[in-house]
């Protein structure tokens, strides 16, 4: 394995570029952005989960003083979008497919005017019948959500490689079982806000997006305008988690009423909307797993069929449902599997991109038919999870190459953090201890054939660098980290780095923040971007210095001859010398980098990503006989990401992913009430609090580099949510012999189990 | 549109008398933790506001051997959970105090908003009516006092009249052999309402069980008190089959419902389970 040579910047504990403004609250959110003239904007919602407009009448709501504009489905062409089926619309065309489907919205001089106008817009509505199982919504004769899609199958994923059948007949052991996972909502801080403005045909949208190009193309497509006619500008964003990747309507009908008002007009979602029909919410599935074992442990075979509620409309649960059937076999050795996924519509609310994307579904199955099986062979959970781990070079059955890996080094660590051994040999009642390994992209290559970034890194007179990015800054502390880079590369000090909004006017084109992409990706343009400012530098800096510029070398802001470090030039020496002169120019550099991963064909054969992160973690429990109360006594988490840019951020990364993922597994879960969510606030949807997460939690990360990363760096952003509640359950299992197959693992179900397994 | 007069009496008589002549036009706000969230959801919509937040002196924590501890309505939970006298002679109260929500609810809130919303789900209530707690109601009128058990009428509704402000609470003075317990479950999250709360405070000697005060929260309607429960054990020597035997009477004293902390059945099991335990530890407690 590769080591990390030793840097000036990279891997240093250091404060995060943005985290100034941050705590200051001198950073602009969406709510600080006050325009002149600024309405605001409130959406009319549908009370029904599936119902037809008979007519609307907005006439009332116009007439209130105050109120600028009403808009509805008449102000819109009425053309489908979403990231990858177009079924969704800016405001109901017809029919209403789930309790929050916006149908009409006002924009009025404050809120209150708005929210009154609400109340005067006359919806007759026609209920329909409405469906909110999806093996309900699969059958024959179930009420149709869309035109055309036949038993509300939305894309259906039908894979096998090698030959399954035999492979099960040549099996030492087979288990199978059936797992249900749940709803689970991003609960940033910060809910999904944005304000508009329209003038001479152009959209410019102050957003707090973490996908800004996506939100741009999607949103035109949806007004009916060209991407250049509408410009994204990312406001302070207090949290995404995938939740802020602009597969809602906030900005959109923010934009058709700025436009229709001529004014800027703000729409913010409040808490319950945040719930009804803001952020996508983690994709529902249904897991049917079936495996082969050979005795000494290895996986011979998998089957897997998958049920996902896609909710109303598509989002990005297809990519996401894609992700649940097939990515984990890269994590253990497969060679003959079978998968077949369905997602269906449901009148629900849509589904979609959260933290892990179908990995920590599909691990609440898989991890847990792991467990079974091991405790059937015979053989340590984490043994058996060694012996099929991949390692460097391994290729998927669908494709994908794996680099640098260390999953086995990450099961070692985590097996020693949490006294894996020493718990096991000396038991106490009522305790067990439980695993679960993971592997995710860093990037994925899904969206039009690219998996790329650029960055321009200029050079000022002064030696101060300025990274231009349109990646933007979701909370996870990506400033820092291309800070970081940038300032490495270039051999300045990280307070000489500083960079841009994000910006669709000003910067070139970038995906944004999702598939744990941007370290990997957006680094390495970055990182491009800052070796060729440096190689002008360097150029100028050699005939000051009187050195071929192979010779030179920089460090803390100055530019020095190798050997001879004595003499030196300052950065902003030979940056000034550069450009102030007959035919002078600024130092600026464009960067690009495009991951050498493979689009995935029809048949989902492919290389995802051009590099693979890999976690493991352990859960010890506590669980009460008596009341069924499950306590996280001690958590490991060993995450394989590569060089640590930024250790802070990283450790921050782990931390924040394992309450998310305790919040998965024991506390969050949503009940329904004829497709309403029964209570879309925070005292009934419970996230955990800093007094709920584990007694004692141990994290690192594994002695790791990449050859294809910035500085042998990894994405990390989403592993650390994937087995946590499949590590939990496996470790009840150990406690108290129970086995939750359906989350959140309440206490209630703990105890019934615990009641009828003693019965 | 939101849109009330916000009145902020600087007495208690001016209080009652603005109360009185608004009537059902005003609420009455105190730390204003739920009243401001009912507005927010559009629960309510009042003409006026009635703060008591001006009213000096409203807020006062005392002890003293005689009379025990007094407690102004105004008194935040923050400001009882730290009080040195609570803690030193009430450990049962700062225990409770010290669990209700998080620290920023505990700095807003007042225990007499607390016990007027009348919220069966809430703790404050249980202890100190484990404990024999009385509140004093004032109104033009004049003033009465009940019992904790007479204040909680049904969910969300206190004996509290129209143009009457809760103004003090008061606890009798420490028993002697006084063994207490407070288990607030809360398995979902630790910031989160009791899925089921029990408070008991007893009084043992010589392995004998003169006195006993068993209350619950999160149960019933309102917060009960679980006199058959009690019985099982007052007046005799204290058995651990008596006491999973108070458990089980007091599972059968108390009416939960379904709701996201869980099912009826289950909360009733808890009851059963819970309850023993609060009295282990109680008798664990006492000292002599
Ligand atoms: C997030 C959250 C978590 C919570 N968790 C808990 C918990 O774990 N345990 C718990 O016990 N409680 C909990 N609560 C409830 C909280 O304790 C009460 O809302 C609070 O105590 C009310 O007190 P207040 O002073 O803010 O009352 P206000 O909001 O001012 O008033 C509440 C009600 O009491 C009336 N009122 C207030 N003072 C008087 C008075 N002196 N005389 C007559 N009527 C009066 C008001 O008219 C109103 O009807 C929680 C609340 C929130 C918002």
């Amino acid at each position: 394995m590769a080591t990390a040579q030793t840097y000036s910047v990279i891997g240093q504990r250091v404060n995060r570029t943005e985290g100034y403004g941050k705590v200051s609250g001198e950073t602009k959110y969406i709510a600080d952005i006050l325009l002149v003239g600024m309405l605001h904007g409130k959406i009319l919602r549908s009370p029904y989960p599936h119902a037809r407009i008979l007519s609307i009448d907005t006439s009332k709501a116009e007439r209130l003083p105050g109120v600028r504009a009403v808009v509805t489905a008449d102000d819109t062409i009425k053309q489908g979008w979403g990231a990858f089926l177009q079924d969704q619309y800016p405001l109901t065309v017809g029919v209403a497919r789930y309790v929050g489907d916006e149908v009409a919205a006002v924009a009025a001089v404050d809120e209150a005017t708005a929210q009154e106008a609400l109340e005067l817009i006359d919806v007759e509505w026609e209920e329909l019948p409405a469906v909110f199982d999806p093996e309900e919504a699969m059958q024959e004769g179930a009420p149709l959500i869309h035109a055309g899609k036949e038993r509300n199958i939305a894309i259906k994923i039908d894979v096998e490689r090698g030959d399954v059948d035999r492979a099960f007949a040549e099996s030492d052991l087979v288990v199978e079982d059936t797992f249900q996972s749940m709803h689970q909502w991003h609960c940033a801080i910060e809910t999904i806000g944005s304000v508009a403005e329209y003038s001479h045909g152009k959209y410019t949208i102050h957003m707090n997006t973490s996908t800004i190009y996506m939100a741009r193309g999607r949103i035109a497509t949806a007004l009916g305008v060209s991407e250049a006619d509408v410009r994204i500008v990312q406001s302070g964003v207090g949290g995404a988690f995938g939740g802020k990747s602009c597969d809602d309507n906030n900005a959109i009908v923010a934009a058709l009423l700025a436009k229709k008002a001529q004014r800027p007009v703000r729409i913010i979602n409040t808490r319950d909307e945040e719930f009804l029909a803001g952020s996508r919410p983690r994709v529902p599935m249904k897991i049917w797993i079936k495996m082969g074992f050979m005795t000494d442990g290895r996986i011979r075979a998998k089957q897997i069929r998958v049920v996902a509620d896609n909710g109303a409309y598509s989002g990005k649960a297809p990519a996401v449902t894609g992700v649940a059937a097939l990515r984990h076999d890269t994590a253990y050795r497969f060679t003959d599997v079978k998968t077949e996924a369905y997602l269906v519509y449901t009148n629900k609310i849509p589904t979609g991109a959260f933290r892990g994307f179908g990995n920590p579904s599909a691990e609440w199955a898989l991890e847990q038919l792991m467990d079974i099986a091991a405790d059937k062979l015979g053989i340590d959970p984490i043994d058996l999870a060694r012996i099929n781990a991949v390692e460097a070079g391994y290729v998927s059955p669908h494709g994908n190459r794996v680099g640098s890996c260390e999953l086995i080094q990450c099961i070692d660590k985590v097996e020693e953090l949490i006294g894996w051994k020493e718990k096991r040999a000396n038991r106490v009642p009522y305790r067990g201890l439980g695993m679960g390994c993971t592997v995710h992209v860093s990037g994925k290559r899904h969206f039009m054939d690219y998996d790329g970034a650029t960055a321009t890194v200029k050079v000022n007179e002064d030696g101060k660098v300025y990274i231009l990015s349109g990646e933007g800054e979701g909370g996870q502390g990506i400033y820092t980290v291309l800070c970081m880079i940038a300032a490495e590369e270039l051999g300045v000090p990280l307070e000489e780095v500083s960079i841009s909004q994000a910006d669709t006017d000003v910067n070139t084109f970038c995906l944004g923040a999702f598939g744990s992409r941007v370290t990997y990706v957006a680094g390495n343009a970055v990182r491009d971007a800052a070796a060729k400012a440096r190689q002008q530098l360097f150029e100028e800096a050699s005939h000051l210095l009187e050195a071929d510029a192979e010779e030179l070398g920089s460090k803390d802001g100055r530019i020095f001859v190798k050997g001879s470090e004595s003499r030196y030039i300052t950065v902003a020496d030979a940056a000034r010398a550069r450009l102030f002169r007959r035919g002078g120019a600024p130092i600026i550099a464009f960067g690009s980098f495009d991951a050498d991963s493979v689009m995935q064909d029809d048949t989902r054969y492919g290389n995802e990503s051009g590099g693979y992160n890999f976690g493991c973690q352990a859960a010890e429990v506590e669980v009460d006989p008596e009341t069924g109360q499950v306590r996280v006594l001690h958590y490991a988490s060993v995450a394989d990401c590569g060089t640590v840019i930024n250790p802070i951020g990283a450790e921050g990364q782990v931390d924040g992913a394992l309450a998310q993922g305790i919040g998965y597994a024991m506390t969050e879960g949503m009940t329904f009430e004829d497709g309403r969510p029964s209570e879309p606030n925070f005292s009934g949807y419970r996230i955990p609090s800093m007094r709920d997460m584990p007694r004692k939690l141990s994290s690192a990360f594994a002695d790791s580099y990449e050859p294809t990363g910035p500085f042998g760096a990894k994405g990390l952003g989403e592993l650390g949510t994937d087995p946590t509640a499949a590590a939990i359950s496996n470790a009840i299992f150990d406690a108290v012999g129970v086995r939750i197959k359906t989350l959140p693992i309440t206490p209630e179900k703990v105890l019934r189990a615990i009641q009828e397994k003693d019965a | 549109m939101l849109d009330f007069e916000y009145l902020e009496p600087t007495t208690v008589e001016e209080a009652c008398t603005l109360l009185q002549s608004y009537g059902d036009e005003a609420v009455l706000m105190s730390g204003g933790a739920a009243v401001t969230m009912w507005i927010s959801q559009r629960l309510l919509a009042p003409e006026a506001i009635i703060s008591l937040a001006k009213i000096p002196n409203f807020d006062y924590v005392r002890f003293s051997e005689k009379d025990g501890l007094t407690i102004g309505a105004g008194a935040r939970h923050r400001d009882i959970e730290m009080s040195p006298l609570v803690r030193q002679h009430y450990p049962l109260l700062y225990e409770t105090f010290s669990k209700v929500a998080q620290p920023r609810i505990r700095y807003m809130a007042t225990i007499g908003g607390n016990l007027c919303t009348g919220d069966p789900a809430t703790d404050p209530g249980t202890s100190l009516m484990a404990l024999d707690a009385e509140v004093t109601l004032t109104s033009t009128e004049g003033k009465r006092v009940l019992s904790l058990e007479e204040f909680f009428v049904d969910y969300y509704q206190t004996a509290l009249k129209q143009g009457e402000v809760l103004t003090e609470v008061r606890v009798p003075p420490p028993a002697e052999w006084a063994g207490w317990s407070r288990i607030k479950f809360t398995p979902r999250t630790e910031e989160d309402f009791a899925t089921v709360g029990v408070s008991v405070a007893l009084k043992v000697r010589s392995g004998e069980c003169e006195d006993i005060r068993l209350a619950l929260n999160s149960v019933a309607p309102v917060i009960v008190r679980a006199h058959r429960a009690e019985e099982v054990l007052r007046g005799k020597r204290v058995t651990d089959e008596l006491v999973n035997e108070a458990g089980e009477v007091a599972a059968t004293e108390v009416e939960p419902t379904d709701d996201m902390r869980g099912s009826a059945d289950y909360k009733r099991h808890l009851v059963k389970v819970l309850v023993p335990r609060a009295m282990r530890q109680a008798l664990e407690r006492i000292d002599g």
